[in-house]
């Protein structure tokens, strides 16, 4: 060996070790496991390395396939699509059929895909049951970023979950020795289900329940197809459960089960809650005004035992003063999502604040709809001690007189209050970069901010503006 | 049980790298590994101490300072069950690896998975992706003294390979 060149490198496949190259001596797991830390491109060019490397990340754990750059670049110039539709389709072939390792963790597909490409995804999926995915995420939003008709969405593979159907006449030259019982034919690799302008039956549902009996958390945004759904049972692993815009919904119905936390974004519907002793987390935003159909007493079973409940209120409603809220004796954090219009006072939701004795963190999160400031008075609510809230977050600051009030309220009331934060930043997500005009407003709202809070905050209280 | 990672460079060829861990040896390297030229890494397992319960990790070779912060966390971290002590020492853990050499780090991911300390693991295997990512191949290779035994053809053929991978 000794005469051997000093370091091999010219030779394919000798793999000639520097002296002080410690990483490329550890085992095969270790290094697998690095590389399922980074961006898929990134994992890939490491094959680039040494003939050690070359085909390490074709195991790697983890498979994003995270086209967001060319997502924004479609929001800006729909045309795009045409082409890089493939290009994405592509990609994910090229990969999954290089994939060597025996499984995977997690596979997330996001892009702008609909039933057109439905050979595609199924085969996708069919992949990842394959190699025992725990966490599957499929994200076809429409231009990644908007609900697409359901009619044109992707139907959800059930078939390659519902292993017993497997058993038909469909694949007659497949031998199953009849003694395989139901229970192996599980899928007990799969714990979260994420999809997005997915279209997903009740049917679908009842069968993704039984034939994945680890799977915990379930979220379904922009579905067709569901209008009566229904979750009931002891034994079910779900912890987590999330319907977001299924405009087709009509009924919830969630009972005798662990569930720990619920969301449900969408129009008024029927929502019927019963024995369900871990719910401990809510959110809920129902109708435009986001208690429509008396959410209170929906939930009312939960109320209780609640620790954190989050509302989205589109458009408060004039009423909302007038509506009693039941007590939350319980609820640890509140979160409220609220439209913001014109200068519409914010004081009404402090009697939400007041409701819950043990309220340690209140969160309003202000959408700009149209705010607008208006010169008025800065009006005072009675007083209220809020012995436990600790931590005030005021999301999307505008600096109208409604938001000043709000933060006043808290810093005067609120006798525990350590923190108060404020963002004055646009709340909505949007593909399309941010333009001057927004940028703008952002900054005329941080230095409003700044003026208008800082004088006023007490001793005591961190005031933090980001 | 008591380890300790010694760290030598030998100027004397050896085949194998070879670990000690509490008195069993095993030849702990199960990559296709061709034997390296010149120098060799001994990473022995000092099992002198093996009487003892706890488990200082002395890492010569490299500043006390990493070995009193990874004893640092090992006792924080096993000390309260409460969510913001555990916090704070893996946040200390954090800062402390992102001050080191890299090669410091990557003695140290060897030695977690040895020991079979998972968090640390997870840290330590962390850091060095992070240490990885938004670099190119060239600088990879610098930081960790990877040779590129590719031939100019190989390299092409995985670069055509893989196109979407290295084009921006």
């Amino acid at each position: 060996m000794r005469k051997r060149a000093r370091v091999a490198r010219n030779k394919g496949g000798n793999h000639g070790f520097n002296s002080n190259d410690f990483i490329s001596r550890m085992p095969d797991d270790i290094l697998i496991s690095i590389l399922s830390r980074l961006p898929l491109k990134e994992a890939a060019t490491t094959s680039n390395l040494s003939t050690r490397w070359r085909y390490l990340w074709c195991q790697t754990y983890c498979l994003d396939f995270d086209a967001n750059e060319k997502l924004d670049k479609i929001a800006v110039d729909s045309k795009l699509r045409v082409v890089e539709r493939p290009k994405y389709i592509n990609w994910v072939n090229r990969v999954t059929r290089q994939h060597k390792g025996p499984t995977i963790d997690d596979l997330r597909i996001c892009f702008d895909l609909d039933k057109t490409s439905k050979c595609a995804i199924d085969k996708w999926v069919e992949f990842a049951v394959s190699k025992r995915v725990q966490k599957l995420e499929l994200d076809l939003l429409e231009n990644g970023e908007m609900l697409r008709q359901t009619p044109r969405n992707y139907v959800f593979p059930i078939k390659i979950f519902d292993r017993s159907s497997g058993l038909t006449a469909k694949r007659p030259a497949l031998t199953f020795p009849k003694t395989v019982s139901v229970k192996e034919m599980e899928i007990k690799s799969l714990r979260s289900l994420l999809l997005k302008c997915v279209n997903v039956s009740e049917d679908t549902i009842a069968k993704l329940l039984i034939n994945c009996p680890a799977l915990q958390h379930l979220s379904i945004h922009g579905s067709g197809d569901l209008v009566n759904v229904k979750i009931s049972g002891k034994y079910l692993a779900l912890k987590y459960f999330e319907i977001v815009f299924c405009f087709g919904v009509k009924s919830i119905e969630i009972t005798d089960s662990n569930l720990e936390s619920f969301s449900y974004l969408g129009p008024g519907i029927t929502i019927t809650f019963n024995n369900l002793p871990k719910l401990e987390e809510i959110s809920i935003g129902e109708g435009y005004s986001g208690f429509e159909n008396n959410v209170f007493g929906q939930i009312s079973c939960c109320i209780s035992h609640l620790q954190i409940l989050t509302l989205d209120i589109y458009r408060p409603e004039e009423n909302i003063k007038f509506l009693s809220f039941p007590e939350l004796p319980n609820l640890k954090q509140l979160i409220l999502k609220v439209g913001a219009w014109d200068d519409d006072s914010l004081l009404e939701f402090t009697s939400l604040a007041k409701a819950c004795p043990k309220l340690q963190r209140f969160v309003i999160q202000l959408i700009w709809m149209s705010p607008a400031k208006r010169r008025r008075k800065i009006r005072q609510v009675g007083e209220h001690p809020h012995k436990h809230l600790q931590l005030v977050e005021i999301v999307g600051y505008y600096g109208r007189t409604s938001d000043v009030e709000l933060a006043v309220y808290f810093i005067e009331n609120a006798i525990s209050l350590q923190k108060i934060i404020i963002d004055p930043r646009y709340q909505v997500l949007e593909r399309t970069p941010i333009g001057n005009e927004q940028m703008k407003k952002e900054k005329a709202a941080r230095s409003c901010a700044k003026k208008q809070l800082e004088p006023r905050t007490t001793q005591g209280v961190e005031l933090v503006i980001l | 049980m008591s380890q300790t990672v010694v760290l030598e460079q030998n100027a004397v060829e050896t085949q194998s790298i070879t670990l000690k861990f509490d008195g069993c040896s095993s030849d702990a390297n199960p990559s296709p590994i061709v034997n390296p030229e010149n120098q060799s890494i001994t990473i022995k397992f000092d099992d002198q101490a093996s009487n003892h319960h706890t488990i200082p990790v002395s890492i010569p070779n490299v500043d006390s300072e990493t070995e009193a912060a990874v004893n640092e966390f090992l006792r924080k971290h096993g000390s309260s069950d409460e969510e913001s002590v555990r916090t704070d020492a893996m946040n200390d853990l954090w800062s402390f690896i992102e001050r080191q050499e890299i090669g410091t780090v990557v003695v140290l991911v060897k030695f977690a998975s040895d020991v079979k300390n998972f968090e640390l693991l997870e840290i330590f295997c962390q850091r060095v992706a992070d240490v990885i990512a938004k670099k190119t191949v060239e600088e990879v290779r610098e930081i960790f003294n990877i040779a590129n035994d590719f031939t100019p053809e190989e390299e092409q053929a995985i670069r055509d390979e893989h196109r979407w991978a290295f084009e921006d």
